[in-house]
């Protein structure tokens, strides 16, 4: 339990759990599309190791699909990788529309002054997502 | 951290003082036996993690020839484990980017040098210090060699042979790098535009994590007709890259699980694990995937080469233009290969583990047909580094595989808990080595106490007959990425 996350919400949170190579993110939210964006905020939060500063005017419109929920987010997390090495923006807040196979997100970033390199890509490996009496959790591990 | 899980380790049968056999039996969906290589230190720290669960989902897949292996560094990774070898028939198997991992050709390569290091003593300071303004390290340093598209898709398709064009490789590089540097298979038009925007300036750059620059001695020589054919004599100078792919192999395996995500189903391919995601080989995607791993392949190559470049234009500023850096060997250890065993052909798997040819192997370079192809064994930074050469015997008993470096034993966020990263940088120092490190965290992350015992995987590996001892080297200065 490294960096106890602050949760974009009251009921939403994440956390970081030790793995032998890699590390696990821990996500709770109350619905899936807030799930996600928990997902979004603490890969930011994992890349710049602490949390990210809220700027306006890096606004950007994701749209993905995938065959289904836990597709979804790995995809989601691997897009923001991408965003984060190759164009230095990283997520500091989201609204997110999802279905089981589609989200629609609105995204403010921040721009960072050299390329977000330290996640190599968020894998299949151990995923789980599972509705809870709360809302959804989510375990995602990210090679690193 | 070494408390055994139970599961399929509890079936494990003792086949040698150096290696354990889980049966077929052991679980329904094995299609072969797994093999792990360990004495019982080893063992009792290999069954502490998923790394046994892991080898055994490995042997389920589809076409797998022999065995699953796990090396004496094995640990837990993300669908293979790390210090995993599996070979899955052309024919009837099939190809997995989890298997190769995220850093494509992930590798090391070794340079020696005519110096002493008793000579370098007033010099090694400056030497770190401008080894690491040089070569760019960490979190998002970019690169000094900029490429446009058509320069790219020259670094991809003809790997290092273009470089020597450039003037930035020695033609005799190629001969000293695994597969000459370049494998055949690689077509760009496989590779995403993503892939490209993410690698496009991190040639000649050393990334983050465990990769490392490291200036070494020569501490002892156990091989010395090994060693005097590589140069290497106690006490003289050494150089050792540690790097891969980059965030362009990243994005391949990214962009390639993704797809064969969607496809499997379709070849009625089943799996324990969802990072396994793999095609045949000779499907559509399963070939697209191979071009665009021998692209990711070819890139890590050229990626060490231009750090050599770098380091050898630090050495002639600071040490005179007579100073040679030799590139004794280069090899990966994150690939797939088709290799010939059986009279088949087959994709070997590397994850984390390195090919160890022996000296009558075609593939062995002329220079060392006498003793076999050099492997190279990084240690943790800051601990003693292995040359070893393969071995005629590992083609039967690991598909000529040895291990790849010590294997974490500790998470990144134990490793800091033990100690800070200050405390780290100052017991180095405190055994005079010098260190440069962009992050005090990753440093801590990356502390040797975080490894296992890289003195006790290397003897296993010569026990099992995978590969021969030829010298233990020791760092003077590392420039950790």
């Amino acid at each position: 339990m490294a960096w106890p996350g602050a949760g974009t919400t009251e009921s939403a949170g994440h956390d970081f759990l030790d793995h032998t190579s890699e590390v696990t993110l821990k996500l709770w939210a109350g619905s899936f599309p807030g799930l996600l964006s928990e997902a979004a905020v603490g890969l930011s939060e994992w890349l710049t190791r602490s949390t990210p500063r809220v700027t306006h005017g890096e606004p950007r419109e994701i749209s993905l699909t995938a065959k289904d929920r836990e597709s979804l987010l790995v995809a989601w997390l691997n897009e923001l990788v991408f965003f984060g090495e190759a164009e230095s923006w990283l997520v500091a807040k989201v609204d997110i529309e999802a279905t089981e196979t589609r989200l629609v997100a609105r995204a403010e970033g921040i721009r960072l002054d050299r390329p977000a390199v330290g996640v190599k890509a968020a894998t299949f490996h151990g995923l789980s997502l599972r509705r809870t009496d709360r809302g959804w959790e989510a375990e995602v591990t990210l090679d690193v | 951290m070494t408390t055994p899980r139970s599961g399929i380790a509890d079936t494990a049968k003792r086949v040698s003082d150096t290696e354990l056999e889980i049966p077929v039996s052991a679980r329904e969906d094995l299609r072969v036996p797994a093999r792990i290589f360990a004495d019982e230190t080893l063992w009792a720290q290999i069954r502490g993690d998923r790394t046994v669960e892991q080898i055994g989902n490995v042997a389920t897949l589809p076409g797998i020839h022999r065995a699953a292996f796990a090396m004496p560094d094995a640990h837990e990774g993300y669908g293979f484990p790390v210090g995993g070898v599996a070979a899955f028939r052309t024919s009837d198997g099939v190809i997995s980017p989890g298997g190769v991992g995220y850093d494509i050709n992930c590798g090391v390569r070794l340079l020696s040098t005519p110096l002493l290091a008793r000579d370098l003593d007033a010099n090694i300071e400056t030497l770190v210090h401008e080894l690491s303004r040089s070569i760019p390290a960490g979190a998002g340093r970019e690169s000094r060699f900029h490429m446009n598209d058509d320069e790219l898709d020259r670094v991809l398709a003809e790997g290092c042979r273009y470089l020597v064009e450039r003037g930035w490789a020695l033609p005799e590089d190629l001969e000293h790098t695994e597969a000459t540097g370049r494998l055949e298979g690689a077509d760009p038009a496989a590779v995403s535009k993503r892939a490209r925007d993410r690698g496009r300036n991190q040639l000649g750059t050393m990334g983050s994590g465990n990769h490392f620059v490291e200036v070494q001695r020569v501490e002892r020589v156990l091989h010395p007709e090994a060693a005097e054919v590589m140069g290497l004599t106690e006490g003289s100078v050494t150089v050792l890259i540690h790097t891969g792919s980059r965030g362009f192999g990243h994005q391949v395996c990214t962009d390639y699980v993704a797809l064969m995500d969607r496809v499997m189903p379709g070849y009625g391919i089943q799996l324990p694990d969802r990072q396994l995601a793999c095609a045949p080989f000779d499907s559509v995607e399963g070939q697209e995937y191979w071009a665009a791993m021998c692209c990711a392949a070819n890139f890590a190559w050229c990626n060490r080469q231009l750090i050599t470049h770098v380091a050898r234009q630090v050495f002639a500023r600071l040490l005179g233009n007579d100073v040679e850096l030799r590139l004794v060997y280069d090899v990966c250890h994150n690939i797939a290969k088709l290799e010939e065993y059986d009279g088949e052909t087959l994709c070997v798997h590397r994850k984390g583990a390195t090919r160890a040819f022996g000296p009558s192997n075609p593939e062995t370079p002329l220079a060392y047909r006498s003793v076999g192809q050099p492997v190279f064994i990084p240690g943790s930074m800051g601990t003693a580094s292995y040359v070893l050469v393969g071995t005629d015997e590992a083609l039967d008993r690991s598909f000529g595989s040895a291990c790849h470096g010590a294997g974490r034993r500790m998470s990144r966020g134990q490793a800091r808990r033990t100690k800070h990263g200050r405390e780290v940088r100052q017991e180095l120092s405190d055994r005079g080595i010098v260190v440069r490190c962009p992050s005090l965290k990753e440093l801590a992350e990356e502390a040797p106490y975080a490894y296992k015992d890289v003195d006790r995987v290397v003897q296993v590996v010569e026990r099992a007959g995978l590969a021969e001892i030829v010298a233990r080297l020791v760092p003077l200065g590392v420039v950790k990425g």
